[in-house]
């Protein structure tokens, strides 16, 4: 702004001046540290509902949360060093919101809404100024309809044995270092290469993680022109718990804007373990009663309340529909710690990934035995479910059949032959990070594997094998493929068709 | 049994009543004490406040604290008093930090801030958005 504009600004400021004086009811700071504070006074503030803290350096934020007989405890969502004991405190009569629109992809945001990408304020002043509660009721059952479009993934053993659903929530679920968010971030890049579909808004919301790490998955998605539908809500760790612990509904009071607007919009929260730590720690700041490893009684509630706001809306409800992808990080590989079992209850479905997988080079480790999607079936499309019946029933015969192995010194020539295909499904489902595989393709190659056009192949050479047929099946009969995205159906001279195609490749090898 | 700093008000104002000055000590000794035994001493300050409201609205006073940039003007209370139509216990404070104008805190609870200070915060906001 020139100093034509201040002094104009001013100006009109001054000239427009009037001199409002009210009387308004204040509250006072008892005591504060660590993101928290008690306030005597403001006998009628309500729970959730916006504060202000009158500090020397100006307004600070915060959130009445804990309403108790003598006092209200807030949460602090800024610089808390700024409040002290005594400061005034006022009510703002309104619940916290976020500023919502389609300005927001493409940029980085904290936990509020507030531009941390360094690319300038989000809205300009020509924009709408639509504001979201951050926590809001779930759509109710009549404004909800069954999930039957499919998301995918783009992941090969996600998409044809664990299949997600626009408006499902499904559990990414395992240890550390193990390949969660290179799940997530493969089908963030995936949805923009989804060719047929409306391409859904992601919004990825990166609970307690690195500064560093943020940065980087920033950078890849921006390399893979993911960003172009992309949000990213960032409380990285050196943020208070506070805002660990709103980024989440904040992004989902984003994700519902699309979701109202009739569109697809998908969250990824990274990670809700982080997330249940901060509730556990202001909850503990706050005095309220601790209960199973610490965490407060209502901890179930925090999280069924933020995903069952995923949800498919009918028709008449704008027909949008908001995907759930939550991250839970155990420790050494323990599913049934608190946290977990809560959330697993909760969604509609679990990847589990395996440390042992991972380690025997199983990318991604995800165990299909474990692992369940409950209503993403439903949103499976016919081509792949009818090659992926046949693959799922191979490789649960893989996995028993390899058990008694073991012990089995000589192997008749049926079992050897389910072995060696079952080994080979398993080579299939093999796939590099930011790899995401067009639907299309999964069906050819998994039809490829069932139907015994990689029999006979050692298994470490699958993978190149596979890469080159589906190479192949796109260079010379594309339009088999096509026919198969266009469609979403496998019909019996579609697989015919690929049949030949498949026949003619093997010939050429 | 956790008693609220209300609570615990409402009994030392009662334990007081109608003692001389040598047995109120001694109330006040095991006031404190029982505090301590029940690990509420950081509540103290707390539990006075809430004593001073009480003590004050029995004997019909409100508490109005005054703050005004420089001393303050002859004939303010007067005029508060007047408004109010009360029996006043009035605080006052100095801050020059307010530039002009004068703030004016009711019970604790009702603020009537006319200060220059939060005019200027106010234009300067509206800057900033």
């Amino acid at each position: 702004m020139g100093d034509s504009n201040i002094v104009e600004k001013l100006k009109k400021e001054l000239e427009g001046y009037k001199q409002e004086i009210k009387a308004e009811k204040i509250g006072a700071v008892l005591e504060v540290g660590d993101g928290i504070a008690r306030v005597s006074g403001l006998a009628d503030v309500s729970s959730q509902e916006m504060l202000e803290f009158q500090t020397e350096d100006g307004p600070v934020t915060g959130i009445a949360f804990n309403l108790e007989e003598d006092a209200v405890g807030a949460i602090i969502l800024g610089d808390y060093l700024k409040v002290r004991e005594g400061q005034a405190v006022k009510h703002l009569g309104r619940v916290l919101s976020v500023r919502v629109g389609t300005q927001l992809i493409g940029r980085v945001v904290d936990a509020l809404g507030n531009p941390v990408d360094g690319q300038g304020p989000i809205f300009g002043e020509k924009d709408g100024e639509i504001f979201y509660p951050v926590e809001k009721l779930a759509p109710g059952v009549t404004a909800r309809e069954p999930v039957k479009t499919p998301l995918h993934t783009g992941i090969k053993a996600i998409d044809s044995i664990i299949p997600i659903g626009r408006g499902q929530r499904e559990l990414i679920i395992g240890d550390r270092q193990i390949g969660k968010t290179s799940i997530v971030i493969d089908t963030i890049i995936n949805q923009g290469k989804d060719k047929g579909r409306q391409t859904p808004i992601c919004i990825y919301v990166a609970i307690g993680q690195k500064e560093s790490k943020v940065a980087k998955i920033v950078a890849t998605l921006k390399e893979q022109g993911a960003m172009d539908y992309t949000i990213v809500v960032s409380a990285p760790s050196s943020s208070p718990a506070s805002l660990w612990f709103l980024a989440a509904y904040s992004a989902t009071a984003m994700g519902e804007y699309f979701m109202q607007k009739g569109q697809d919009a998908l969250v990824v929260y990274d990670d809700l373990s982080k997330h249940a730590w901060s509730y556990r720690e202001l909850s503990l700041l706050l005095r309220r009663p601790p209960g199973r490893e610490a965490y407060p009684g209502d901890i179930f509630y925090i999280h069924s309340r933020l995903l069952e706001r995923s949800a498919k809306l009918n028709k008449e409800n704008g027909g949008g529909s908001l995907t759930a992808l939550p991250i839970i990080e155990t420790q050494l590989g323990d599913v049934s710690a608190y946290i977990p079992t809560n959330v697993i209850s909760i969604t509609d479905g679990q990847i589990y990934l395996e440390p042992e997988l991972f380690y025997q080079g199983m990318r991604p480790a995800v165990n299909v035995g474990l692992s369940v999607s409950r209503v993403g079936s439903s949103a499976q499309t016919k081509a792949m479910k009818k090659v992926a019946g046949k693959l799922r029933l191979e490789l649960a015969q893989f996995r028993e059949l390899a058990a008694f192995a073991q012990f089995a010194s000589e192997l008749d020539e049926s079992t050897r032959r389910r072995l060696e295909r079952g080994e080979i499904l398993t080579e299939i489902l093999k796939q590099n990070e930011l790899a995401p595989m067009p639907f299309e393709k999964q069906v050819a190659l998994i039809y490829a594997g069932t139907s015994g056009a990689f029999d006979g192949i050692k298994p470490e050479e699958i993978q190149s094998r596979g890469e080159k047929a589906v190479d192949y099946l796109d260079k010379m009969h594309g339009d088999i493929l096509k026919t198969i995205r266009d469609s979403g159906e496998f019909s019996s001279e579609t697989e015919a068709a690929l049949k030949r195609a498949l026949e003619g490749f093997k010939g050429m090898q | 049994m956790k008693y609220s700093n209300k609570q615990y008000a409402q009994a030392l104002q009662g334990a007081l009543t109608g003692k001389d000055e040598k047995k109120q000590k001694a109330v006040l000794k095991r006031f404190v004490q029982k505090l301590h035994q029940q690990r509420g001493i950081y509540r103290l300050n707390l539990i006075l406040k809430e004593y001073e409201k009480k003590y004050l609205q029995e004997k019909g006073f409100i508490k109005v604290q005054l703050e005004y940039p420089e001393q303050l003007p002859a004939g303010i209370k007067k005029e508060v008093e007047k408004e109010l139509k009360h029996k006043i216990y009035f605080l006052e404070k100095t801050n020059p930090k307010l530039l002009g104008g004068i703030k004016i805190l009711i019970n604790d609870e009702i603020l009537v801030d006319a200060t220059a200070k939060r005019q200027l915060d106010k234009i300067f906001s509206s800057f900033k958005q």
